[in-house]
């Protein structure tokens, strides 16, 4: 499928500081909500691999439940020795009132 | 020269006065607050300078690297000091990593309370959280072999358990270091023995009973990192003798060189500028109209036209009462009890080692000045600036911290005034020359001014008396 967006959940499903793991063409993805900004990202951290779902949401930075490094939920970029490497970023939008992410969408910024 | 002020331009001349006696001819601080239209509070009514020797100051305090490594065992571990505020850790799971020197504390919030520990791996040392700043946990899991313990520093569980038999988790609790809250500040120390940070603070809770600090959030936070020593940047930092030089632009409208110092205990000392006066420097001194003008605030965006000085008013009394309305709106507060010197004057508190505080409304800045790992000059330099918390509905979340790299100016920061950012550029941009003089310099020392330097001998007293005691002790 391409450039396809596949509706995911309900927006009002996702409060601001939760994250959802959600499967797509076998890509492992963590939809969230950063104070009502929605973003997705790979649900794999680039350190050492665990999922972020349920990692803390704030100021756009979402921490990785097991080392704590943070990411910036919209570029993917983390933080520090330990974040070299970025996470991968899903196109997504919203419509009436469902999220939806395209896993094959390059971002425009 | 103001003509009507007049000042010899060599010193050496006692005039029979006794040492630290002499003042700025013309008005004092003192003199211009008592003509305020809303008098200032009591506690800034006082002042206590307190002559401390007139010796010169070695500059290899600034230089070397075993002065730095005595400082690093005597002061860092040994002082409390300000880690993080309490909006940076306001869940359970939220902690801040704080680091000094090669010092590193990891403040966590839990179900009990704010906890520190040493941020060092109970396995093999590596650090449990790498690097300085917030972040978040519901567990503390090492990233090398995953050691892991709960938030209450309980070892809760050690991949192949069974090839550690000899681990007893009772002696494998992390480390704790202490922790004393003040005025949402939470901060640390090492040393066991220490005071209690109430003690510690001397006069400070008393002086800000009616600054609650705890009720103000962080709106930014910047980081600088100086070329120079830790404590070379601090002192650029704790007198305002340096305006008259560094910063002619902030002589039309600032009371400079009648700025006043107090010294109070060991820890604590302030400086206390009157704003939208003519400095004493000036020859021409201004009408109010054009001290209202020019002088600084923290934030020209804010204030519109309303300045307009009426027939007899004075320039800080129009700027506190646009101030107070402006402010109180921005930020949901209600400022109407507030005095004018506590809107609109630079009000400065220093703590032992590194903290520098102000209580005002207009210039709510906190400074903290801290080495970096293991470098005698280098330092960080971080500005906050404390808002008061809105009455109604939630602050934003605290900032990450904006660095700010030696070449560049503060006006990079989004938020930050264009007018301040120049004065701290040109509050900074000297310090690597300084920091080089120390070691270019055939004198072996600093001479300091007996009175608007005397924060500085003051600050130097108390690190002598901590790196003495230290080595009485071995
Ligand atoms: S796996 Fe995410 S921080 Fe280590
Ligand atoms: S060093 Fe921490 S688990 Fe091995
Ligand atoms: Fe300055």
């Amino acid at each position: 499928m391409s450039n396809a967006f596949h509706s995911v959940l309900d927006a009002a499903e996702l409060p601001p500081g939760a994250s959802k793991a959600v499967q797509i063409d076998g890509h492992n993805i963590l939809v969230g909500n950063s104070a009502g900004e929605f973003f997705a990202v790979q649900n794999r951290c680039t350190h050492q691999d665990s999922p972020l779902e349920g990692g803390r949401i704030r100021n756009g930075l979402i921490a990785c439940p097991l080392h704590g490094v943070m990411f910036d939920v919209r570029t993917g970029c983390g933080k520090g020795q330990m974040g070299r490497v970025p996470l991968r970023t899903y196109a997504l939008r919203v419509v009436e009132g469902r999220i939806e992410v395209s896993v094959d969408m390059p971002l425009t910024a | 020269m103001n003509d009507r002020i007049a000042m010899p331009l060599i010193p050496g001349d006692d005039a029979g006065l006794p040492p630290g006696a002499d003042r700025c001819p013309g008005p004092s601080a003192q003199d211009i607050v008592a003509r305020d239209l809303n008098p200032p509070p009591q506690v800034l009514r006082e002042s206590r300078y307190e002559f401390l020797g007139d010796g010169d100051i070695d500059y290899r305090r600034y230089t070397s690297r075993e002065h730095y490594e005595q400082e690093m065992t005597h002061i860092w571990a040994k002082t409390w000091q300000w880690a993080c505020r309490e909006e940076h850790i306001p869940q359970v799971g939220d902690y801040y990593v704080y680091e000094v020197g090669h010092h590193s504390v990891l403040v966590v919030r839990t179900e009990g309370g704010i906890k520190a520990y040493y941020n060092a791996c109970l396995h093999r040392g590596t650090k449990l959280r790498p690097e300085e700043g917030m972040g978040s946990a519901q567990e503390l899991r090492c990233p090398f072999h995953g050691w892991t313990w709960t938030l209450e520093g309980a070892l809760k569980s050690v991949p192949c358990a069974w090839d550690f038999l000899h681990v007893k988790p009772e002696a494998y609790r992390l480390p704790e270091v202490r922790v004393g809250l003040w005025g949402g500040f939470v901060f640390i120390n090492m040393d066991e023995d220490a005071p209690s940070l109430e003690a510690y603070l001397e006069v400070l809770p008393e002086h800000f009973r009616n600054w609650d600090l705890g009720q103000r959030y962080t709106e930014l936070h910047l980081g600088k990192i100086l070329p120079s020593n830790w404590k070379t940047g601090m002192e650029a930092f704790i007198e305002a003798y340096h305006v008259f030089e560094t910063h002619p632009q902030l002589l039309r409208g600032t009371g400079d060189a009648n700025v006043q110092y107090d010294v109070y205990g060991e820890h604590v000392a302030r400086f206390y500028v009157a704003l939208g006066v003519s400095s004493p420097h000036l020859e021409q001194p201004l009408s109010e109209q054009e001290l209202v003008d020019s002088m600084l605030i923290g934030d020209r965006s804010v204030v519109g036209d309303e300045l307009v000085v009426r027939e007899g008013e004075r320039a800080r009394t129009v700027m506190a009462r646009v101030l107070r309305k402006v402010l109180g709106e921005k930020y949901g507060t209600d400022l109407s009890g507030v005095s004018d010197t506590e809107i609109i004057d630079t009000i400065e508190y220093h703590l032992f080692p590194n903290m520098v505080l102000f209580p005002g409304v207009s210039l709510p800045m906190v400074y903290r000045f801290r080495p970096l790992k293991d470098d005698p000059e280098r330092c960080l330099f971080e500005i906050l600036f404390l808002r008061p918390l809105p009455q109604e509905g939630l602050p934003p979340d605290p900032p990450e911290m904006v660095l700010v790299s030696e070449e560049e100016s503060y006006a990079v920061v989004p938020g930050m005034d264009p007018l301040l950012a120049k004065v701290y550029d040109q509050d900074t941009a000297n310090l690597r020359a300084q920091q080089q003089g120390f070691r270019a310099s055939k004198k072996p020392g600093q001479t300091l001014g007996n009175y608007q330097e005397i924060l500085i001998r003051h600050f130097e007293r108390t690190a002598d008396r901590y790196l003495a005691r230290g080595q009485a002790e071995g």
